[in-house]
Protein backbone atom coordinates (compact mmCIF):
# COMPACT_ATOMS: atom_id res chain seq x y z
CA UNK A 1 0.00 0.00 0.00
CA UNK A 2 1.39 3.11 -1.40
CA UNK A 3 0.05 4.86 1.74
CA UNK A 4 2.87 8.44 1.24
CA UNK A 5 1.25 9.06 -2.19
CA UNK A 6 -1.91 9.00 -0.52
CA UNK A 7 -1.45 11.23 1.99
CA UNK A 8 0.41 13.82 -0.55
CA UNK A 9 -3.10 13.32 -2.48
CA UNK A 10 -4.57 14.84 0.73
CA UNK A 11 -2.26 17.28 0.91
CA UNK A 12 -2.85 18.68 -2.79
CA UNK A 13 -6.47 18.38 -1.91
CA UNK A 14 -6.82 20.69 1.21
CA UNK A 15 -4.93 23.56 -0.18
CA UNK A 16 -6.94 23.47 -3.46
CA UNK A 17 -10.50 23.36 -1.53
CA UNK A 18 -9.82 25.64 0.99
CA UNK A 19 -8.76 28.64 -1.84
CA UNK A 20 -12.17 27.68 -3.36
CA UNK A 21 -13.59 28.16 -0.57
CA UNK A 22 -12.59 31.10 -0.16
CA UNK A 23 -12.15 32.60 -3.72
CA UNK A 24 -15.13 31.13 -5.19
CA UNK A 25 -18.12 33.22 -5.17
CA UNK A 26 -20.87 31.37 -6.43
CA UNK A 27 -22.22 29.01 -2.82
CA UNK A 28 -22.77 26.16 -4.65
CA UNK A 29 -19.21 26.30 -6.01
CA UNK A 30 -18.21 26.75 -1.93
CA UNK A 31 -20.00 24.02 -0.66
CA UNK A 32 -17.97 21.93 -3.72
CA UNK A 33 -15.48 22.81 -2.01
CA UNK A 34 -15.84 22.38 0.99
CA UNK A 35 -17.20 18.98 0.27
CA UNK A 36 -13.81 17.98 -1.07
CA UNK A 37 -11.89 19.70 1.96
CA UNK A 38 -13.86 17.48 3.98
CA UNK A 39 -12.80 14.00 1.56
CA UNK A 40 -8.70 15.47 1.77
CA UNK A 41 -8.93 15.40 5.82
CA UNK A 42 -10.66 11.36 5.52
CA UNK A 43 -8.20 10.91 3.00
CA UNK A 44 -5.52 12.10 5.39
CA UNK A 45 -7.29 10.37 8.55
CA UNK A 46 -6.87 7.08 6.81
CA UNK A 47 -3.84 6.77 4.85
CA UNK A 48 -1.93 8.31 8.08
CA UNK A 49 -2.87 5.75 9.60
CA UNK A 50 -1.17 2.47 10.14
CA UNK A 51 -1.69 -0.68 8.39
CA UNK A 52 -3.01 -3.44 10.24
CA UNK A 53 -1.59 -6.94 9.87
CA UNK A 54 -3.91 -8.49 8.30
CA UNK A 55 -4.37 -5.69 5.38
CA UNK A 56 -7.44 -4.02 5.95
CA UNK A 57 -7.78 -0.35 7.41
CA UNK A 58 -7.39 0.49 10.55
CA UNK A 59 -11.43 0.13 11.85
CA UNK A 60 -11.39 3.46 13.94
CA UNK A 61 -10.67 6.06 11.20
CA UNK A 62 -13.14 4.09 8.63
CA UNK A 63 -15.45 4.83 10.96
CA UNK A 64 -14.95 8.46 11.64
CA UNK A 65 -15.01 9.01 8.24
CA UNK A 66 -17.88 7.23 7.66
CA UNK A 67 -19.62 9.33 9.71
CA UNK A 68 -18.15 12.24 8.52
CA UNK A 69 -19.58 11.64 5.08
CA UNK A 70 -22.82 11.27 6.77
CA UNK A 71 -22.52 14.34 8.32
CA UNK A 72 -21.23 16.03 5.27
CA UNK A 73 -24.65 15.22 3.37
CA UNK A 74 -26.72 16.68 5.97
CA UNK A 75 -25.00 19.60 6.47
CA UNK A 76 -24.59 20.00 2.15
CA UNK A 77 -28.47 19.32 2.09
CA UNK A 78 -28.76 22.01 5.10
CA UNK A 79 -27.01 24.70 3.31
CA UNK A 80 -28.25 24.14 -0.47
CA UNK A 81 -32.07 24.48 1.59
CA UNK A 82 -30.74 27.88 2.80
CA UNK A 83 -29.39 28.84 -0.63
CA UNK A 84 -32.96 27.76 -2.06
CA UNK A 85 -34.46 30.48 0.55
CA UNK A 86 -31.28 33.16 -0.49
CA UNK A 87 -32.74 33.37 -4.68
CA UNK A 88 -36.62 33.62 -3.62
CA UNK A 89 -35.69 36.14 -1.02
CA UNK A 90 -32.58 38.42 -3.02
CA UNK A 91 -32.61 36.77 -6.47
CA UNK A 92 -29.01 35.58 -6.01
CA UNK A 93 -27.05 32.75 -5.69
CA UNK A 94 -24.15 34.75 -3.91
CA UNK A 95 -23.54 36.50 -0.28
CA UNK A 96 -22.30 39.81 -2.03
CA UNK A 97 -23.87 43.45 -0.73
CA UNK A 98 -25.57 45.74 -3.79
CA UNK A 99 -22.48 47.87 -3.06
CA UNK A 100 -20.27 45.32 -3.96
CA UNK A 101 -20.75 45.07 -7.24
CA UNK A 102 -19.64 48.80 -7.97
CA UNK B 1 3.48 -6.01 -9.20
CA UNK B 2 3.90 -3.82 -6.85
CA UNK B 3 5.20 -1.69 -10.04
CA UNK B 4 1.84 -1.98 -11.61
CA UNK B 5 0.02 -0.84 -8.31
CA UNK B 6 2.25 1.96 -7.99
CA UNK B 7 1.04 2.98 -11.36
CA UNK B 8 -2.81 2.43 -10.66
CA UNK B 9 -2.13 4.35 -7.18
CA UNK B 10 -0.36 7.42 -9.10
CA UNK B 11 -2.88 7.53 -11.90
CA UNK B 12 -5.90 7.36 -9.50
CA UNK B 13 -4.32 10.40 -7.20
CA UNK B 14 -3.36 11.99 -10.17
CA UNK B 15 -7.04 11.92 -11.90
CA UNK B 16 -8.49 12.72 -8.39
CA UNK B 17 -6.81 15.68 -7.60
CA UNK B 18 -7.50 16.97 -11.28
CA UNK B 19 -11.25 16.15 -11.15
CA UNK B 20 -11.39 18.50 -8.04
CA UNK B 21 -9.45 21.30 -9.63
CA UNK B 22 -11.79 21.08 -12.36
CA UNK B 23 -14.72 21.33 -9.67
CA UNK B 24 -13.54 23.84 -8.00
CA UNK B 25 -12.20 25.85 -10.93
CA UNK B 26 -14.67 25.53 -13.37
CA UNK B 27 -16.99 29.03 -14.24
CA UNK B 28 -19.80 26.83 -15.01
CA UNK B 29 -21.32 25.43 -12.20
CA UNK B 30 -23.17 23.03 -13.70
CA UNK B 31 -19.81 21.59 -15.27
CA UNK B 32 -18.07 22.18 -11.24
CA UNK B 33 -21.15 19.37 -10.09
CA UNK B 34 -20.02 17.23 -13.18
CA UNK B 35 -16.54 16.84 -12.19
CA UNK B 36 -17.60 16.87 -7.97
CA UNK B 37 -19.25 13.77 -8.95
CA UNK B 38 -16.37 12.06 -11.02
CA UNK B 39 -13.99 12.99 -8.16
CA UNK B 40 -16.69 11.44 -5.65
CA UNK B 41 -16.30 8.32 -7.52
CA UNK B 42 -12.56 8.34 -7.78
CA UNK B 43 -12.60 9.14 -4.24
CA UNK B 44 -14.90 5.55 -3.54
CA UNK B 45 -11.69 3.79 -5.85
CA UNK B 46 -8.94 5.32 -3.70
CA UNK B 47 -11.01 3.93 -0.61
CA UNK B 48 -10.77 0.29 -2.36
CA UNK B 49 -7.13 0.84 -2.56
CA UNK B 50 -6.75 1.85 0.75
CA UNK B 51 -8.70 -1.64 1.48
CA UNK B 52 -11.64 0.96 3.05
CA UNK B 53 -14.81 -1.07 1.41
CA UNK B 54 -16.82 0.25 3.77
CA UNK B 55 -15.69 3.54 3.75
CA UNK B 56 -15.74 3.17 -0.05
CA UNK B 57 -20.04 1.87 -0.44
CA UNK B 58 -20.91 5.00 1.47
CA UNK B 59 -18.68 7.30 -0.96
CA UNK B 60 -20.20 5.88 -3.94
CA UNK B 61 -23.63 5.99 -2.66
CA UNK B 62 -23.84 9.35 -0.47
CA UNK B 63 -20.37 11.43 -1.48
CA UNK B 64 -20.95 10.85 -5.25
CA UNK B 65 -24.53 10.06 -5.68
CA UNK B 66 -26.66 11.86 -3.01
CA UNK B 67 -24.60 14.87 -2.74
CA UNK B 68 -24.59 15.24 -6.40
CA UNK B 69 -28.05 14.84 -6.73
CA UNK B 70 -29.01 17.44 -4.12
CA UNK B 71 -26.18 20.22 -6.32
CA UNK B 72 -28.20 19.16 -9.57
CA UNK B 73 -31.38 19.28 -8.06
CA UNK B 74 -30.94 22.79 -6.23
CA UNK B 75 -29.36 24.34 -9.67
CA UNK B 76 -32.50 23.30 -11.44
CA UNK B 77 -34.35 24.72 -9.14
CA UNK B 78 -32.14 28.13 -9.34
CA UNK B 79 -32.78 27.77 -12.92
CA UNK B 80 -36.01 27.42 -12.90
CA UNK B 81 -36.55 31.12 -10.83
CA UNK B 82 -36.84 33.70 -13.55
CA UNK B 83 -34.12 36.49 -12.31
CA UNK B 84 -31.14 35.32 -10.71
CA UNK B 85 -28.06 38.26 -10.38
CA UNK B 86 -25.20 36.67 -12.07
CA UNK B 87 -22.50 35.62 -10.37
CA UNK B 88 -18.86 37.91 -10.92
CA UNK B 89 -16.44 35.28 -10.32
CA UNK B 90 -13.18 37.28 -10.90
CA UNK B 91 -11.27 37.73 -7.55
CA UNK B 92 -10.76 41.02 -6.55
CA UNK B 93 -7.19 41.53 -5.60
CA UNK B 94 -5.63 38.99 -7.89
CA UNK B 95 -2.16 39.42 -6.27
CA UNK B 96 -3.77 38.64 -2.74
CA UNK B 97 -5.41 35.10 -4.42
CA UNK B 98 -2.45 34.12 -5.51
CA UNK B 99 -0.65 34.86 -2.13
CA UNK B 100 -3.00 33.14 -0.39
CA UNK B 101 -3.39 30.46 -2.83
CA UNK B 102 0.51 30.13 -2.85
CA UNK B 103 0.85 30.16 1.72
CA UNK B 104 -1.88 27.80 1.82
CA UNK B 105 0.18 25.27 -0.92
CA UNK B 106 3.18 25.83 1.62
CA UNK B 107 1.79 25.08 4.36
CA UNK B 108 -0.27 22.35 3.18
CA UNK B 109 3.21 20.83 1.71
CA UNK B 110 4.91 21.62 5.30
CA UNK B 111 2.34 19.05 7.06
CA UNK B 112 2.40 16.40 4.91
CA UNK B 113 6.42 16.49 5.24
CA UNK B 114 6.08 16.46 8.89
CA UNK B 115 3.00 13.47 8.79
CA UNK B 116 5.43 11.56 6.61
CA UNK B 117 8.84 12.03 8.57
CA UNK B 118 7.06 11.36 11.91
CA UNK B 119 7.28 7.78 13.01
CA UNK B 120 4.10 5.55 12.97
CA UNK B 121 3.08 3.06 15.36
CA UNK B 122 3.83 -0.09 14.56
CA UNK B 123 0.01 -0.92 14.60
CA UNK B 124 -2.92 0.76 15.01
CA UNK B 125 -6.17 0.28 16.80
CA UNK B 126 -7.23 -2.61 14.55
CA UNK B 127 -5.50 -5.22 16.98
CA UNK B 128 -7.45 -3.86 19.88
CA UNK B 129 -10.87 -3.60 17.80
CA UNK B 130 -9.86 -7.19 16.86
CA UNK B 131 -9.42 -8.02 20.56
CA UNK B 132 -11.88 -6.95 22.17
CA UNK B 133 -14.85 -9.22 22.71
CA UNK B 134 -18.48 -8.45 20.83
CA UNK B 135 -20.82 -9.66 18.83
CA UNK B 136 -19.95 -7.86 15.25
CA UNK B 137 -17.48 -9.61 13.07
CA UNK B 138 -17.27 -6.81 11.32
CA UNK B 139 -14.29 -3.95 13.11
CA UNK B 140 -16.01 -1.17 11.16
CA UNK B 141 -19.64 -2.20 12.33
CA UNK B 142 -18.42 -3.14 15.67
CA UNK B 143 -16.06 0.27 15.85
CA UNK B 144 -20.03 2.20 14.98
CA UNK B 145 -22.61 0.52 16.57
CA UNK B 146 -20.76 -1.68 20.07
CA UNK B 147 -17.41 0.79 21.10
CA UNK B 148 -18.40 4.06 19.38
CA UNK B 149 -22.18 4.16 20.17
CA UNK B 150 -22.23 7.87 20.97
CA UNK B 151 -20.82 8.75 17.44
CA UNK B 152 -23.36 7.56 15.48
CA UNK B 153 -26.21 8.55 17.76
CA UNK B 154 -25.40 11.99 17.53
CA UNK B 155 -24.91 11.48 13.71
CA UNK B 156 -28.33 10.46 13.77
CA UNK B 157 -29.63 13.45 15.41
CA UNK B 158 -27.42 15.34 13.29
CA UNK B 159 -29.16 14.24 10.13
CA UNK B 160 -32.56 14.71 11.47
CA UNK B 161 -31.90 18.03 12.43
CA UNK B 162 -31.08 19.02 8.74
CA UNK B 163 -34.29 17.51 7.43
CA UNK B 164 -36.16 19.45 10.47
CA UNK B 165 -34.26 22.83 9.94
CA UNK B 166 -34.56 22.10 6.03
CA UNK B 167 -38.52 22.43 6.39
CA UNK B 168 -38.35 25.03 9.28
CA UNK B 169 -36.83 27.14 6.64
CA UNK B 170 -40.30 27.22 4.66
CA UNK B 171 -41.55 30.64 4.58
CA UNK B 172 -44.91 31.36 5.61
CA UNK B 173 -47.29 33.51 3.78
CA UNK B 174 -45.35 34.54 1.27
CA UNK B 175 -44.37 32.58 -1.83
CA UNK B 176 -41.00 31.24 -2.40
CA UNK B 177 -40.96 28.90 -5.06
CA UNK B 178 -37.44 27.83 -5.15
CA UNK B 179 -37.90 26.43 -1.67
CA UNK B 180 -41.03 24.78 -1.73
CA UNK B 181 -41.47 24.17 -5.00
CA UNK B 182 -41.12 19.87 -4.50
CA UNK B 183 -38.92 18.42 -7.50
CA UNK B 184 -40.32 17.87 -10.77
CA UNK B 185 -43.14 15.03 -10.87
CA UNK B 186 -43.65 14.64 -14.58
CA UNK B 187 -46.90 14.66 -15.73
CA UNK B 188 -45.72 12.80 -18.66
CA UNK B 189 -43.83 10.02 -17.62
CA UNK B 190 -44.23 7.22 -19.72
CA UNK B 191 -45.78 3.68 -18.89
CA UNK B 192 -41.97 1.82 -19.04
CA UNK B 193 -41.05 4.13 -16.48
CA UNK B 194 -43.24 3.44 -14.10
CA UNK B 195 -43.08 0.13 -15.24
CA UNK B 196 -39.08 0.03 -14.50
CA UNK B 197 -39.33 2.41 -10.91
CA UNK B 198 -41.70 -0.28 -9.98
CA UNK B 199 -39.37 -3.09 -11.05
CA UNK B 200 -36.74 -1.37 -9.01
CA UNK B 201 -39.03 -1.71 -5.44
CA UNK B 202 -38.42 -5.07 -4.76
CA UNK B 203 -34.46 -4.89 -6.43
CA UNK B 204 -33.89 -2.42 -3.98
CA UNK B 205 -35.58 -3.57 -0.87
CA UNK B 206 -33.48 -6.85 -1.61
CA UNK B 207 -30.22 -5.02 -1.97
CA UNK B 208 -30.56 -2.87 0.65
CA UNK B 209 -31.37 -5.97 3.46
CA UNK B 210 -28.45 -7.52 2.22
CA UNK B 211 -26.31 -4.64 2.99
CA UNK B 212 -28.17 -4.22 6.53
CA UNK B 213 -27.84 -8.35 7.09
CA UNK B 214 -24.43 -8.19 5.71
CA UNK B 215 -22.92 -5.63 7.73
CA UNK B 216 -22.49 -7.74 11.13
CA UNK B 217 -19.89 -9.62 9.37
CA UNK B 218 -18.86 -8.35 6.00
CA UNK B 219 -18.88 -5.19 4.61
CA UNK B 220 -22.39 -3.25 4.43
CA UNK B 221 -24.61 -1.76 7.02
CA UNK B 222 -27.37 0.63 7.87
CA UNK B 223 -26.06 3.69 5.95
CA UNK B 224 -25.01 1.79 2.68
CA UNK B 225 -28.51 -0.37 2.53
CA UNK B 226 -30.36 2.70 3.85
CA UNK B 227 -28.72 5.11 0.98
CA UNK B 228 -29.93 2.20 -1.43
CA UNK B 229 -33.33 2.26 0.02
CA UNK B 230 -32.93 6.30 -0.54
CA UNK B 231 -32.20 6.36 -4.42
CA UNK B 232 -35.12 3.98 -5.22
CA UNK B 233 -37.79 6.14 -2.59
CA UNK B 234 -36.88 8.97 -4.51
CA UNK B 235 -37.03 7.85 -7.79
CA UNK B 236 -40.80 6.78 -6.94
CA UNK B 237 -41.54 10.15 -5.58
CA UNK B 238 -40.22 11.77 -8.55
CA UNK B 239 -41.81 9.62 -10.56
CA UNK B 240 -45.25 10.22 -8.71
CA UNK B 241 -45.40 6.07 -8.76
CA UNK B 242 -46.19 6.75 -5.11
CA UNK B 243 -47.83 9.93 -3.15
CA UNK B 244 -45.46 13.02 -2.36
CA UNK B 245 -46.29 12.46 1.97
CA UNK B 246 -47.85 14.72 3.81
CA UNK B 247 -45.63 16.36 6.44
CA UNK B 248 -48.09 16.60 8.86
CA UNK B 249 -49.08 12.81 8.88
CA UNK B 250 -48.14 10.98 11.84
CA UNK B 251 -46.15 8.40 9.77
CA UNK B 252 -43.85 10.78 7.96
CA UNK B 253 -42.93 11.93 11.31
CA UNK B 254 -42.72 8.83 12.36
CA UNK B 255 -40.28 7.38 9.68
CA UNK B 256 -38.38 10.61 9.89
CA UNK B 257 -37.62 10.13 13.73
CA UNK B 258 -37.82 6.52 14.30
CA UNK B 259 -33.91 5.76 13.94
CA UNK B 260 -33.07 8.28 16.82
CA UNK B 261 -35.99 7.19 19.16
CA UNK B 262 -34.57 3.36 18.81
CA UNK B 263 -30.85 4.32 19.27
CA UNK B 264 -32.56 6.22 22.74
CA UNK B 265 -34.78 3.34 23.37
CA UNK B 266 -31.67 1.06 22.97
CA UNK B 267 -29.16 3.29 24.90
CA UNK B 268 -32.39 3.25 27.79
CA UNK B 269 -32.38 -0.61 27.70
CA UNK B 270 -28.35 -0.53 28.19
CA UNK B 271 -28.33 1.97 31.45
CA UNK B 272 -31.52 -0.49 32.70
CA UNK B 273 -29.34 -3.12 32.31
CA UNK B 274 -25.85 -2.75 32.84
CA UNK B 275 -26.03 0.81 34.15
CA UNK B 276 -24.39 2.51 31.19
CA UNK B 277 -26.23 4.02 28.51
CA UNK B 278 -25.46 2.31 25.49
CA UNK B 279 -23.95 -0.43 26.93
CA UNK B 280 -25.81 -3.85 25.29
CA UNK B 281 -26.49 -6.32 27.52
CA UNK B 282 -24.10 -9.14 26.35
CA UNK B 283 -27.34 -12.27 26.51
CA UNK B 284 -28.90 -9.98 23.52
CA UNK B 285 -25.89 -7.63 22.64
CA UNK B 286 -26.24 -9.43 18.57
CA UNK B 287 -30.33 -9.19 17.94
CA UNK B 288 -30.66 -5.52 19.88
CA UNK B 289 -27.85 -4.16 17.52
CA UNK B 290 -29.18 -6.29 14.26
CA UNK B 291 -32.52 -4.22 15.23
CA UNK B 292 -31.63 -1.03 15.80
CA UNK B 293 -29.50 -1.14 12.45
CA UNK B 294 -32.55 -2.25 11.00
CA UNK B 295 -34.72 0.19 11.80
CA UNK B 296 -31.34 2.81 11.39
CA UNK B 297 -31.68 2.04 7.34
CA UNK B 298 -35.38 2.95 7.16
CA UNK B 299 -35.04 6.30 8.90
CA UNK B 300 -31.66 7.14 6.83
CA UNK B 301 -33.68 6.18 3.58
CA UNK B 302 -36.67 7.82 4.53
CA UNK B 303 -34.54 11.08 5.68
CA UNK B 304 -32.10 11.14 2.94
CA UNK B 305 -35.18 10.83 0.49
CA UNK B 306 -36.99 13.60 2.53
CA UNK B 307 -33.64 16.05 2.17
CA UNK B 308 -33.44 15.59 -1.41
CA UNK B 309 -37.27 15.67 -2.66
CA UNK B 310 -38.34 17.81 -0.14
CA UNK B 311 -41.54 17.78 1.70
CA UNK B 312 -44.44 19.86 0.31
CA UNK B 313 -45.08 23.40 2.01
CA UNK B 314 -48.35 22.86 3.76
CA UNK B 315 -50.09 26.66 4.47
CA UNK B 316 -50.97 26.97 8.02
CA UNK B 317 -54.45 26.24 9.09
CA UNK B 318 -56.02 24.72 6.37
CA UNK B 319 -54.62 21.34 6.14
CA UNK B 320 -55.23 19.42 3.17
CA UNK B 321 -54.58 15.89 2.55
CA UNK B 322 -54.60 15.57 -1.81
CA UNK B 323 -50.91 16.62 -2.16
CA UNK B 324 -51.96 19.29 -5.13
Amino acid sequence: MNAPLFLAGAAALLPLAIYGLAARRHLVSKLIALNIAASAVFLALLAGAPPAPEGAADPVPQALALTGIVISVSITAFALSLLRRLVDERGRVDLADGDDME
Amino acid sequence: MDAISLVVDVLLVGMTVLAALAAVASRDVFRAVAFFIVFGALMALIWLRLSAPDVALAEAAVGAGLTGVLMLETLGRIRRASDVEPVRERPRHPAFAAAGALALVGASAAAAAVAMVLERAPEGLAPLVAGTPGPMENPVTAVLLDFRGYDTLLEIAVLLLAVIATMALYPRGRPSPAATTPLTRGPERGMLLGWFVRMLLPVGILVAGYLWWQGADAPGGAFQGGTVLAAVLILMLVTAVVELPSPRWLVTRLALAVGLLAFLAVAAIGLWASGAPLDHPSFAAKPLILALEAVLTLAIAACLAALVVGVPHVPPRRPSRDGA
